[in-house]
C-alpha cells in the first residue's frame, strides 16, 4: 500500500480503481499485490481518494482469504474532511471489488490506532480524542486512552483512561493490548523512566496497581522514600465512594480501612484514603533499605500485583504554599521579605530522628536524617530584579501534628530591589532537589 | 474486563542524557513485545537506538544497542520470535553520508543477519513485512543509482528501469531470504517519480545496494548489553 502523484502509475486490468484522483500537488493510495518473485503484479488498483497529507500511519493486513485489511487516517488538516476520522476498508483477494467500508469519527487528531488482524482496531492516544467514556470499572482519570473498537461494527469493546503519557500500544494477540507510556506529566518524557503495560481479559475483577506519585504533584514515580505519602492508582483498590482515614485513640491511622490494606516492602503502610481506584498511604519508615521495593494493596481479601519501585532515601517534594513570617499564606498579596523566615512543607523527606512511630503524627524534635539545603533565586530577568543567596535552614524536621510531612524553617536571603516579584525555592534533601515558587518583596 | 498483568519495565540508561524515550512498540503472536527507544548521551549528539524484547510475563528478553542509528529502528517480529528491523545511521567511515541497514535478530536477540541498504538520503525507516517462511520485504523510496553505481533491482523484476528521473524517489521493493543470504527479488514499483509507498507492507524504506548485499558490514553496528528486567 502506498500513495502517488504519478497518474501513470501502473494498474492492472479490472481492478477496483484504474484512476488515479491525484494532480501535481494531491496524492492518491496505491494498493499493490506482487507475485513470488516479483516479476509482475497480481493485480494493482488506486483507492480513489485524492487527499493532501498522507503522512498519516496507514496499516495493511491480509486475512486467510487474501482479503487486504486498508486502516487509513484523515486528521483536520487534510482538506476533504472536516473531523478526524479513521478509514477502514477491505479490499478483494483480486484487487476488483472494496468489500467493507467504514469510517470512525474522533473528537481530535490526537490519536493513533493499530490493527489486530482479528477485526478490532487498539486506539490510543491523548484522552481527549475519544468519545467512549471509560468502560465501568475501568480507570476513570488519566491523559490518555486505550480502547478496543470492533471494526466491522463500530463497536467500543473496552475503553480506559491511562494515567500516563501513551507513546504506542499495539495488540498482544492474546484478546489484550500491550501499552509504552511515559511516567511524566509532560508531553515529552526526559526522566528514563517508561512503563510497559500488558492487559488482558479477564472475567473476576481483582485489585491491580498501575501507577503511583509522590501526594504533593501529579508526576507519576518509579521510586519512593520512607515516609513519603503516595497515591496508589488503578482499579479494585478499595471501597466506594472513597474512605477517609482517622485518628484512633492512641493517635495512630489506620493500616486497614474499608476493607483494603497496603504493603510496602512487605511492611503495612498506614492509610489516608482509600478508594475504587486511589489509595492515599504513607510508605512505611521501616520500609526495607533494598534497592527496590514492591507495593501492593489487598482489597476484600484478594491482593494485586506487585509494582515495584526504586527505594530512595528521599524523595522531596514541597508543598504549596508556603507560611510567611507572620503565619499568612505566602502568595503576591502576602510575600516573604528578606531576611525574614519562610516554613515550606515537605513531601518524602525521608528517615526522621528519632523515628516516628508508622502512622503517628510528628513531634518538633524529630530531625530529618539526611542534610538539607536550600537557595532563593531569581534568575534570568534584568538584573535589577535578580537574586540568588542560600536560605539558611533554621529548623528541618517533623511538622508538628501532621503525618508523612516534613517542615523547613529558612531564613531567605536578601531578595530583589524591586517591589514584589515571584521567585524560586529549591531544596536538596540528601541527593534529591525539589523546586517551587514563591513570592518575595523587597 | 481487563485486568492489569504485567506492571513497570524500566529502561534505565546510563551516565548523563537529556533525552531518552521509548518510541515504538510491536507484540508478536506470543505476546512478546519488542519496542524501540533512544537515548541522546552527554547533553547532545545523536541518538542511539535500542531493541527491546519482553516476554508475555514482562521479562526483559535482551536489549540490543544500535549505534549510530539517528535515523529511527523500526521492527517488525514473526511467530517464532526473530525480529526484523530497518535500521537508519551512518556508515562507519563515512560520517556524512546516511546509510541504511536491514537487521534480523533470533529470538535471543543474536544476529542472524545485517545487510547493508543503499544510500537513500531523506528517507525515512519503517518496519518490513515478514512472510510465513521469514522472508523480509522492505519497502522505500531510493534515488535511481548513478551511472556506475551497483544496479538496484534483480534481473527479471517487474520495474528494472528507474528512468530518467534523478532527485526523485522512486517507490521499490526488496525481498529478502529468511537466511539474509541472497535477494529473492528486488524492483521499482514506477519508473516515474513520486510513487512512494506507505502502510503495513510497504512502508518507507530504503532501497538496497545488490553489491552489498552478501557482505556483513565490517563494523559491527552494536554491542549487546543485556539488561536485567526491572526487578
Amino acid at each position: 500500500m502506498g500513495f502517488t502523484s504519478d497518474p501513470g502509475f501502473p494498474v492492472t486490468p479490472g481492478v477496483f480503481q484504474t484512476v488515479c484522483s491525484c494532480t501535481s500537488d494531491h496524492f492518491d493510495y496505491f494498493v499493490l499485490k506482487l507475485n513470488p518473485d516479483g516479476s509482475k503484479p497480481v493485480y494493482s488498483t488506486f483507492l480513489g481518494e485524492k487527499r493532501f497529507n498522507v503522512q498519516e500511519p496507514t496499516t495493511i493486513t491480509l486475512d486467510a482469504q487474501g482479503i487486504a485489511h486498508l486502516v487509513t487516517r484523515s486528521s483536520p488538516i487534510t482538506a476533504q474532511v472536516a473531523e478526524p476520522s479513521i478509514r477502514i476498508r477491505m479490499l478483494s483477494s483480486t484487487g476488483s471489488r472494496v468489500v467493507f467500508d467504514r469510517s470512525l469519527i474522533m473528537k481530535t487528531a490526537v490519536f493513533d490506532f493499530v490493527a489486530d488482524g482479528l477485526d478490532n482496531l487498539i486506539l490510543s492516544g491523548a484522552a481527549t480524542a475519544i468519545d467512549a467514556p471509560p468502560d465501568v470499572g475501568a480507570f476513570q482519570d488519566g491523559r490518555s486512552f486505550a480502547a478496543i473498537v470492533r471494526v466491522s461494527d463500530g463497536a467500543v469493546l473496552y475503553s480506559a483512561r491511562l494515567p500516563f503519557v501513551l507513546t504506542a500500544a499495539a495488540p498482544d494477540h492474546k484478546g489484550g493490548f500491550i501499552v509504552l507510556g511515559g511516567l511524566a506529566n509532560a508531553q515529552t518524557v526526559d526522566d528514563g523512566a517508561w512503563s510497559q503495560v500488558r492487559f488482558v481479559p479477564d472475567a473476576v475483577s481483582r485489585p491491580a496497581v498501575l501507577a503511583i506519585s509522590n501526594s504533593a504533584q501529579s508526576f507519576l514515580e518509579s521510586s519512593i522514600a520512607p515516609g513519603e505519602i503516595v497515591n496508589i492508582y488503578w482499579t479494585n483498590l478499595g471501597p466506594r465512594p472513597t474512605q477517609k482515614a482517622e485518628f484512633d485513640a492512641q493517635g495512630h491511622l489506620p493500616f486497614t480501612l474499608g476493607g483494603t490494606r497496603v504493603e510496602i516492602g512487605g511492611v503495612p503502610a498506614a492509610l489516608l484514603t482509600v478508594g475504587d481506584q486511589e489509595v492515599t498511604v504513607v510508605v512505611p519508615f521501616s520500609t526495607p533499605s533494598d534497592d527496590s521495593v514492591g507495593v501492593q494493596v489487598t482489597a476484600n481479601g484478594q491482593p494485586s500485583n506487585t509494582a515495584v519501585l526504586f527505594r530512595t532515601a528521599a524523595e522531596p517534594q514541597i508543598l504549596a504554599p508556603a507560611l510567611n513570617q507572620d503565619g499568612t499564606l505566602n502568595s503576591a498579596d502576602h510575600p516573604a521579605g528578606g531576611g525574614e523566615i519562610l516554613t515550606a512543607f515537605i513531601n518524602g523527606a525521608g528517615a526522621l530522628s528519632p523515628t516516628s512511630e508508622e502512622g503517628a503524627a510528628g513531634n518538633a524534635g524529630q530531625t530529618i536524617v539526611l542534610p538539607v539545603a536550600a537557595v532563593a533565586s531569581r534568575l534570568g530577568h534584568s538584573p535589577q530584579y535578580n537574586f540568588s543567596g542560600p536560605a539558611e535552614v533554621v529548623y528541618a524536621g517533623a511538622a508538628p501534628g501532621l503525618v508523612g510531612v516534613t517542615q523547613l524553617n529558612l531564613k531567605l536571603p536578601q531578595g530583589p530591589t524591586s517591589p514584589t516579584l515571584p521567585a524560586a525555592l529549591m531544596v536538596t534533601i540528601g541527593d534529591q532537589s525539589t523546586y517551587a515558587g514563591f513570592w518575595m518583596r523587597r | 474486563m481487563f485486568l492489569l498483568a504485567v506492571v513497570l519495565i524500566f529502561f534505565p540508561y546510563y551516565n548523563v542524557t537529556y533525552d531518552k524515550r521509548a518510541v515504538a512498540l510491536v507484540a508478536d503472536s506470543k505476546g512478546n513485545a519488542y519496542t524501540t527507544s533512544l537515548s541522546i548521551i552527554g547533553g547532545g549528539g545523536l541518538p542511539d537506538y535500542y531493541l527491546n524484547k519482553v516476554d508475555a510475563g514482562g521479562h526483559l528478553v535482551y536489549r540490543v544497542q544500535v549505534n549510530n542509528s539517528f535515523g529511527g529502528v523500526a521492527a517488525t517480529p514473526d511467530d517464532q520470535g526473530n525480529l526484523y528491523a530497518a535500521i537508519t545511521g551512518y556508515k562507519s567511515g563515512a560520517c556524512c553520508l546516511i546509510w541504511h541497514y536491514a537487521i534480523k535478530l533470533d529470538a535471543f536477540g543474536n544476529l542472524v543477519y545485517q545487510l547493508l541498504l543503499r544510500l537513500s538520503v531523506g528517507s525515512t525507516v519503517s518496519a518490513p513485512a515478514i512472510g510465513t517462511d521469514g522472508s523480509a520485504y522492505f519497502t522505500g523510496s531510493g534515488e535511481p543509482a548513478a551511472p556506475g553505481d551497483p544496479p538496484m533491482t534483480t534481473p527479471g523484476a517487474w520495474v528494472t528501469d528507474a528512468g530518467a528521473a534523478r532527485n526523485h524517489e522512486n517507490a521499490q521493493v526488496i525481498k529478502i531470504s529468511p537466511a539474509g543470504d541472497h535477494i529473492v527479488y528486488s524492483t521499482f514499483l514506477d519508473n516515474a517519480p513520486h510513487p512512494d509507498p506507505n502502510g503495513y507492507t510497504l512502508i518507507p524504506t530504503p532501497a538496497v545496494c545488490p553489491s552489498q548485499w552478501t557482505q556483513p558490514v565490517p563494523r559491527m553496528l552494536w554491542d549487546l548489553p543485556v539488561i536485567q528486567a526491572f526487578p
